[in-house]
This record gives C-alpha cells, structure tokens and sequence, in this order.
C-alpha cells in the first residue's frame, strides 16, 4: 500500500509543479483568444465559459 | 511483427472502432466544439498531439513502474494525473516555442485535460495486452499506432460532423429540432453508419 501512496503523491507533486510552471508562463505578446472560435465552442470544461456563465 | 498489424491497428482504432461514434468517448468535445469547421479542425489537432503524447507514457508508466512495483489498481488516477500533467507541459512548451502553433491550437489544448477518449485509449492499450501480444517495445509501438488511428478517427467524425452541421444552420429544420436536437439526431445516423463497418477486419 505504501508504494501507491508515494507515487500517487509523486504524481500530484507532478501534476501540481506543471500546473505552477505553465501558470507562471507568459502567452505570446500579441495573442488574443478570437472571440469568433469562442463563440463556436460550448465545451463545458472551458473556463472562460464557465467565467463568462457567471458573469451572466 | 508484420506491417499488417500497423496497418490494422491504424484502420480499426479510426473506422471499426470509432473512438467517438462507437465506444462513446469524447463526445463533451465532440458536441461542444463542432459548430465550425475550423474549430473541429483545431481540436482534433490538438488531441491527436495529446493522445500520441499520452498513449506512449501511460504505456511505458504501466509497464515500467506499475507492474514492477504492484501498484496496477493505481492505473486510472496515475492516468488521469499524467494526461493531467502532459496537457500543461504540452500547452506550457508550445507557448515557449511556437507563438504560431499556440495561436491555432492554444484554446483547445487546456480543453483536453476533460477529454475522456484520450483517458480511454490511454485504459484499452493496457486492456489489450499489447505487451504480452508482442513484447514490450513493439506493444508500444502498437500501442502508439493505436492512438494515432483513434485520434485520426475522431479528427474524422469531428470534421464530417462540423460541416454538416454548418450546412444544418442554413437548412429548414422544424422549429423543435433546432439546434442540439438535429444534431444529436444527426450524430445517431453518423453511428449507425459507422456501425456497418463493423466486422471488416476479423
């Protein structure tokens, strides 16, 4: 049992320090999400729409 | 091993077994991200890059770590942390390296974290048994054929599905079939037609 438990633990450590490194990283300069794409999407994982469906 | 089992694996995994109209994974992004063509298009790219990703690490995680440590009933959360983790790495490298690529694939790529057929082709690489079939490193090699077939077949009906619905926006659907009923109507007939290629490959 102890085995899982530390890699388990390893793999969120894992999960959380990518999260943390691409969190951290800028996006390109000029880029700008198009709002046209957006509208075409209603995936219900996507923050933004989850943000916007709040704001609503 | 013969070029045939690349060969069928590719087929199979895109036609056959249609990741999206005959198991029934990815149908969130399937439904949601099909309005334009040109989004269809976005996503299915960005899956295939995960998908291909993940298949050959969850594999060579199964086999190199799991299995020698007995910890395989920790399959689906190791799975589901490093499809998890690959999605930020891969979204994180291609903001480093290419402004262009992140441009056209940037919106979709944080979106596949949620896609249950990279998880599920990620499950049946191991459930197959591909390592026991042909051995470790040409399992793998199976295994990632496996994906890239899975992923083209999603990147298909994702495509065939997208311009149908672009041609439904202008056609006259009765007032209650408007929208979501139509094209869930729609994805039905597309199954049944991907169901008759059942039985091609024995």
């Amino acid at each position: 049992m102890m085995p899982a438990v530390i890699f388990v633990t390893v793999m969120v450590v894992l999960f959380l320090g990518t999260f943390m490194l691409n969190k951290n990283t800028p996006a390109p300069v000029d880029y700008k999400i198009s709002a046209a794409r957006c509208s075409a999407c209603s995936h219900y994982g996507c923050a933004l729409k989850q943000e916007e469906a709040e704001e609503s | 091993m013969s070029w045939t089992v690349f060969f069928v694996a590719i087929f199979s995994s895109m036609l056959i077994n249609n990741v999206v109209l005959m198991k029934f994974l990815g149908v969130c992004p399937f439904l949601g991200v099909s309005k334009k063509t040109g989004s269809a298009l976005g996503m299915s790219a960005a899956v295939m890059f995960v998908m291909v990703i993940a298949a050959f690490v969850s594999y060579l995680l199964y086999y190199l770590v799991l299995v020698p440590l007995e910890i395989e009933f920790v399959q689906t959360i190791s799975f589901i942390l490093i499809i998890a983790s690959l999605v930020q790495l891969v979204e994180m490298i291609i903001k480093k390296i290419s402004k262009k690529l992140y441009k056209s694939l940037g919106v979709y790529i944080a979106l596949i974290t949620t896609n249950c057929a990279i998880l599920g082709i990620a499950v049946e690489n191991i459930t197959r048994d591909f390592a026991g079939q042909y051995g470790l490193f040409p399992g793998l090699a199976v295994a990632v054929t496996t994906a890239f077939g899975a992923a083209l077949g999603f990147g298909l009906v994702m495509f065939a599905f997208s311009t149908i619905r672009e041609r439904l926006e202008g056609a006259n659907v009765p007032e209650a079939w408007k929208g979501v009923p139509v094209s869930l109507i729609t994805a039905g007939i597309m199954a049944l037609a991907f169901a008759g290629l059942g039985g091609i490959v024995g």
